[in-house]
């Protein structure tokens, strides 16, 4: 779903890399040695099991918590262990499982939060807010608090707030939980609309393959802290270790 | 322009009101003193903790301080008590910091906590080095010592900076800094990741609520002829503050003052008729804090103004009643809602 | 020879201080519950023991299964009433709710029973054992004992029955323990329960050596977290040592400084080790707050 006469992806920007990413919990090595490139544009799903470590590694990449080994290089530069503000303003965004982060304040005053990234000034920010907002064709719910919104406003508010701040590099941290089917579909559209627009680079952690393969050209499979897969999308979801690691050892001969 | 200010504005109504209801008599003018010294106290810890968020049990410490720094110059060293307040400010400030920097990476739970051993250290520090009672001397009617006669010139004094309080919150709610306070309040996790410095942000919010306390505790100096450790560091004037603002409203310009109009005056009341139950006053509070915390985490103000607004309806004629459209029609808000309680007790 | 003494008397003190930790450490560890009140619980306790003692003349160390009764039905009530709905609440609100709680204790004391220093006159605190040169307080000593019990009451309660392994796993993971059939809102309501009676204990037992009056509450609070800060949340064993040595602590400021200064010097302690080693002394390195050993 990449856009027509882009360049081929080994030729783009490398945004993130992280080199032998881990983290311990005492005795719980709950990522192990991860490295990854992403680049400029790509789209990206990180998917595994529940308790794979994909949110504890994104946690390690987005600063929520300090990685007890590697790298994190962002944009060129050692972000290792830098706080989320901090990347933040360097173009990083993430959103968290929880759909509504800021109950009550209203649309506007949840996406301006992400705008002020940007500038000092409230009026800008204001104007940066409704902007992103109509982007997302909810500049009519500037007013209403958050946690009247309907769960697919909430998730597009989201988005609306990553947008305001400009950032470039996306985390979405199963943002697809709580939708029906249909529902799914119409935010990934919406995603799909706003990567290509503002040209974003998303990784999109979930762990239901099936509606990340329409978006996603590349998935990385994560399993008990370390990456086990990791390649276009049609590949991985046939491949072997995958399956396993989804539905356990007696489907793998079927795959 | 007038929006913004249209509640510090009401706020300074209020406060003329009282102004004439202290010109009145003594203990009347002495009454509108000490809760207009309570406002003022109740507006830095609001700051801090009704906007930020934190809740800080230790603001007794930047109020007890500058008590004791100003009476103490004033009484051995003849020191003007407005020099003693910018002492008590500087020294206010300085404890601040170190407090804050030190505390301020704790947890809620902890930071309360840790902010309520404060005070008690700094009441035993001072006890050991020899002070128990101060008592401000006396030098009659005096503009340049800060001393009158009369208690309606403190009043007055206390009034104008509670005044410059409600003023400066309502400028602070247009800034990004009073936004960025509202967000970490709401969900730190989430405001951090959204680009807020928020360990530097909680830490201006505890400045400025400690710069409010040092002045209130500056007027209570002054005001009182007499007072010891125990009762200026004593964790009650913290939790004073805290039901003042959380009766009042937390988060809003006008709660603190409302809050302190709601508490003092009525305690002063039962000081005075029921003497023989101390504690009567504060018991009432007390129970009024337990309902607060159960049925609205905004205090009284936002559901007196509720409760007006429904009255209101419920009174006009009932052609003019308007039609009541639902925020919200779609049962999946509230699927959403009941996934989101869910969610927030979950740990990633 | 002093400080010999001085040991022992933090131990003998330390000892109920390990048992105040100990109920702060399973409201705390196994419901996340904040319980602002916690110390104020510690006041009602000694005030009933007072008004019992009052009443019948009876020896306190009688009265403290009396005590233990009464606490564990007021645990029994708050719990009804004011923890189940605030558990889904929050942190802050319970703080808030607790904090209203502990004020209306307080101001009822002060209300009921004076601002005045009460105490009980008992020959427990006038006399002590002796032992080769040092002296034990038969008071303090009998705290001991009653800690110790208590202690290993409480541990094999968690370590070797049933009831313990359903807290135990509701404390790690409420929802996994729902799954296996464990009544969660049961083991809820036990661990606070069994919250209030240990500060009923501490309550009843130090009256026997110290007088009471409202304003002690605060100090209980916060001795309270530190308790299991030191100690190391999570780790039973931890709070005993470390109620030990905050008594230790205490004890030897009083002796060699000034006896104003040995809580200063405990709550400065507390704030360090927040800050400076979180896990306290026997605790584990790990984000999460269970009960462990």
């Amino acid at each position: 779903m990449s856009a027509a006469g882009s360049p081929p992806v080994s030729d783009r920007r490398v945004r993130l890399e992280t080199r032998g990413l881990g983290r311990r919990f005492g005795g719980l090595r709950a990522v192990r040695d991860v490295s990854v490139t992403i680049r400029d544009g790509e789209r990206v799903g990180l998917l595994g099991p529940n308790g794979a470590g994909k949110t504890t590694f994104t946690n390690l990449v987005t600063g929520d918590i300090k990685p007890t080994e590697g790298e994190v290089i962002l944009d060129g530069e050692r972000v290792t262990g830098f706080a989320p503000h901090q990347l933040f303003h360097r173009g990083l965004a993430r959103t968290y499982q929880v759909a509504n982060p800021f109950p009550s304040l209203t649309t506007l005053d949840a996406v301006m939060i992400g705008a002020f990234a940007g500038t000092r000034d409230v009026t800008a920010a204001a104007s940066a807010a409704r902007d992103a907002l109509d982007l997302l064709g909810l500049g009519h719910r500037c007013a209403t608090e958050m946690r009247n919104l309907t769960i697919v406003e909430m998730k597009e508010v989201e988005l609306a707030r990553i947008v305001a701040s400009g950032a470039s590099l996306v985390f979405l941290d199963e943002l697809l939980a709580g939708l029906r089917p249909n529902e799914v579909g119409d935010l990934l559209e919406v995603l799909d609309r706003l990567a290509a627009e503002r040209s974003l680079t998303v990784v999109l952690i979930e762990h239901l393959v099936g509606a990340v393969m329409t978006f996603c050209e590349r998935l990385i499979v994560m399993n008990e802290g370390a990456v086990i897969a990791d390649g276009p999308a049609a590949e991985v979801a046939h491949d072997k270790t995958v399956v396993e690691a989804y539905l356990g050892a007696k489907w793998r001969k079927d795959a | 322009m007038l929006r913004t200010y249209s509640a510090p504005l009401v706020g300074i109504a209020i406060l003329v009101v009282g102004g004439v209801y202290g010109a009145t008599s003594e203990s009347a003018a002495n009454l509108v003193a000490m809760t207009a010294v309570w406002a003022l106290m109740a507006c830095g810890w609001n700051i801090i903790s009704g906007y930020a968020g934190p809740i800080s049990l230790g603001q007794a410490a930047f109020f007890g301080i500058t008590a004791f720094i100003t009476t103490v110059l004033f009484a051995k060293w003849n020191v003007t008590p407005y020099l003693g307040l910018i002492v008590g400010l500087v020294v206010s400030l300085l404890l601040a910091t170190v407090i804050g920097l030190v505390t301020l990476r704790l947890s809620g739970l902890y930071f309360t906590l840790a902010t309520l051993t404060i005070p008690l250290i700094m009441a035993t520090l001072t006890r050991y080095f020899g002070y128990h009672e101060v008592a401000r001397p006396y030098v009659g009617e005096s503009l340049a010592y800060f001393q009158f006669n009369g208690s309606l010139a403190y009043y007055v004094v206390a009034a104008v900076l509670v005044a410059g309080a409600l003023l400066f919150t309502a400028r602070l709610e247009g800034t990004r800094t009073g936004r960025y306070f509202v967000a970490i309040r709401e969900n730190e996790r989430a405001a951090e990741a959204s680009g807020v410095p928020t360990f530097r942000y909680k830490f201006v919010a505890f400045l400025l609520g400690s710069v409010f306390a040092s002045l209130a505790g500056w007027v209570y100096s002054q005001l009182s002829f007499v007072f010891s450790p125990d009762e200026v560091y004593n964790p009650i004037v913290s939790v004073q503050a805290l039901l003042i603002v959380l009766i009042g409203g937390p988060g809003t310009v006008l709660g603190p003052l409302v809050g302190a109009l709601l508490v003092i005056p009525l305690g002063e009341f039962t000081a005075v008729y029921f003497s023989q139950l101390p504690g009567l006053n504060e018991l009432m509070y007390a129970i009024v804090l337990l309902v607060v915390a159960f049925w609205s985490r905004r205090g009284l103000y936002p559901l007196l103004v509720g409760g007006a607004r429904v009255l209101w309806i419920r009174l006009r004629p009932a052609g003019e009643r308007p039609v009541k459209t639902p925020a919200v029609t779609d049962d999946a808000a509230q699927e959403g809602a009941a996934r989101d309680s869910a969610e927030v007790g979950r740990s990633t | 020879m002093v400080l010999l003494q001085a040991l022992l008397n933090g131990l003998l003190v330390g000892a109920i201080w390990g048992v105040l930790g100990l109920g702060k450490q399973i409201v705390l560890g196994v419901i996340h519950f904040v319980n602002f009140a916690h110390g104020h619980l510690v006041l009602l306790a000694m005030y009933l023991a007072l008004l019992l003692w009052t009443l019948t003349q009876a020896d306190p160390f009688l009265l403290l299964p009396i005590v233990v009764v009464i606490m564990a039905g007021v645990g029994w009530l708050l719990d009804r009433v004011l923890v189940r709905p605030l558990v889904p609440r929050g942190e802050r609100a319970q703080m808030i709710a607790t904090l209203a709680l502990a004020l209306i204790i307080e101001n009822l004391a002060l209300m009921i029973a004076s601002p005045q220093p009460r105490s009980i006159q008992t020959w427990w605190a006038d006399t002590a054992l002796r032992l080769g040169g040092l002296f034990l307080n038969y008071g303090q000593l009998m705290g001991l004992v009653v800690s110790a019990v208590v202690f290993a009451a409480t541990w094999w309660l968690i370590r070797r029955t049933p009831l313990g392994v359903m807290i135990r796993a509701t404390s790690q993971n409420r929802e996994a323990a729902q799954y296996m059939g464990i009544n969660t809102s049961r083991v809820y309501g036990i661990a606070f329960v069994l919250s209030v009676v240990l500060a009923g204990v501490v309550g009843a037992v130090y009256i026997v050596s110290s007088p009471v009056d409202p304003s002690t509450a605060w100090s209980f609070l916060i001795l309270m977290f530190v308790v299991p800060v030191l100690g190391g949340l999570g780790s039973i064993p931890g709070t005993a040592l470390a109620g030990v040595l905050v008594g230790i602590v205490q004890v030897l400021s009083s002796t060699y400084l000034d006896i104003e200064l040995q809580n200063m010097i405990v709550f400065v302690l507390f704030v360090l080790f927040l800050v400076l080693r979180p896990q306290g002394l026997l605790g584990k390195a790990t984000d999460q707050f269970r009960i462990s050993v």
